[in-house]
């Protein structure tokens, strides 16, 4: 029956304390309570004891032919592994696979949905070109406003009457009549 | 044993590099440098913890077998290698213990009072005192460890050929801290109990 003793978590500290895997700390502690407490001096000394006794457990080797017959078998297992191993195996060969069936769709999928795109943008561009290019002169409408570009031309056909009015711009501008407004469209930034 | 130069080398080399040098080149000599450097601890645990030298040599080999087949897959080489050894070895030990305790379960009364290690046929006990060769001093040290409870066995014996700290001897043996440390203090305070014992009918005896 072990001795009781005054030191808080005895069983632990105790143990800990004799192998050496306490803290300055708590080894203060320790010695603190074994010369406060005989019981626990006495206790701790006779673990110690015991404890250093097993010091002296003998170490064994295994028998001879136990490790030749370990050594035997690895060069075994190594030469059947080098023999039977090919030269990439089934895991290797599977990622290549995998990566190269992912990399096949990746292109597919590219070339039908990127592609459609570029195209459908490129038609896009072209006709805005040619839209830009159709109005890029300045024109007069109806009510004599002056545009520039294609935006809020629309697709309205402007009569040769109107575009006869058009007179090319010579000298400043400030010499516009006030009550007719000049809107200069499609220059916006 | 290997005297030449290829060897002296290899006894140099830590067992990180042993480890890669075998699993990359197929290098025996690494192998052998990695086995010559930790069998006699290995050993000793394991027949510290069966007490026969038969059954010490089976649970070795296989440790050893498995470790040869399964490094490959199973060794991560961020952990050092020993400690890998160690949980097969410590996991085959506990696996034939395990065994032979449903096996005398089986085979004896329902006496909860009776230890394990009481019950082990008399025959293992006497075979492995036979099979080692050492004065009767370390003898009398063996008898009273195999007759501690196998999990305070192994926390002694995990301590003495290792130097794990408790934080490892915890993970190994899936117990708590504090529960490793009551072991150690249980085992020490059994082991006392049987020198005491010892010396007192030696004491007896003399008289």
């Amino acid at each position: 029956m072990p001795m009781k003793s005054k030191l808080p978590n005895d069983g632990e500290l105790s143990v800990k304390y004799i192998l050496k895997e306490l803290d300055p700390s708590e080894e203060l502690l320790v010695e603190q309570a074994m010369m406060e407490d005989e019981n626990t001096l006495i206790e701790i000394e006779s673990l110690r004891t015991t404890y250093h006794k097993l010091q002296s457990l003998p170490l064994l080797n295994a028998p001879g032919e136990v490790l030749d017959n370990i050594l035997a078998h690895s060069e075994l297992q190594r030469l059947n592994a080098g023999k039977v191993r090919p030269l990439f195996n089934f895991r290797t060969i599977s990622y290549a696979a995998a990566a190269s069936l992912m990399i096949a769709s990746g292109a597919t999928w590219y070339l039908q949905t990127g592609g459609t795109t570029s195209m459908m943008v490129s038609e896009d561009t072209t006709s805005n070109v040619y839209e830009t290019e159709q109005y890029s002169s300045p024109w007069v409408d109806k009510k004599d406003i002056m545009h520039v570009g294609s935006i809020g031309a629309g697709t309205e056909i402007v009569p040769d009457s109107v575009l006869n009015k058009l007179r090319p711009i010579d000298g400043e501008v400030t010499t516009v009549r006030p009550n007719r407004q000049v809107q200069l469209t499609g220059a916006q930034n | 044993m290997f005297t030449d130069k290829k060897n002296i080398n290899h006894n140099k080399l830590d067992d990180h590099q042993l480890v890669r040098m075998y699993r990359k080149d197929n290098d025996q000599l690494a192998f052998k440098a990695l086995l010559d450097r930790h069998q006699s601890k290995i050993y000793s645990y394991i027949y510290s913890m069966v007490g026969n030298p038969d059954v010490a040599n089976d649970i070795f080999q296989d440790t050893f077998t498995k470790v040869i087949t399964k490094m490959d897959d199973t060794y991560n080489e961020q952990g050092k290698w020993i400690a890998w050894v160690m949980r097969i070895a410590h996991n085959a030990t506990i696996d034939h213990i395990r065994k032979q305790k449903r096996f005398v379960d089986v085979n004896s009364a329902n006496d909860p009072d009776n230890d394990f290690y009481d019950r082990i046929p008399d025959t293992e006990q006497v075979s492995a005192q036979d099979g080692m060769e050492m004065g009767e001093d370390h003898k009398s040290l063996m008898k009273h460890i195999a007759s501690l409870p196998p999990e305070q066995r192994e926390v002694v014996m995990l301590r003495h050929y290792y130097e794990m700290s408790f934080k490892e001897i915890a993970e190994l043996t899936n117990v708590s801290i504090n529960t490793a440390l009551g072991r150690m203090r249980y085992a020490l305070i059994n082991l006392r109990k049987m020198f005491e014992q010892e010396n007192a009918n030696e004491i007896k005896a003399t008289e």
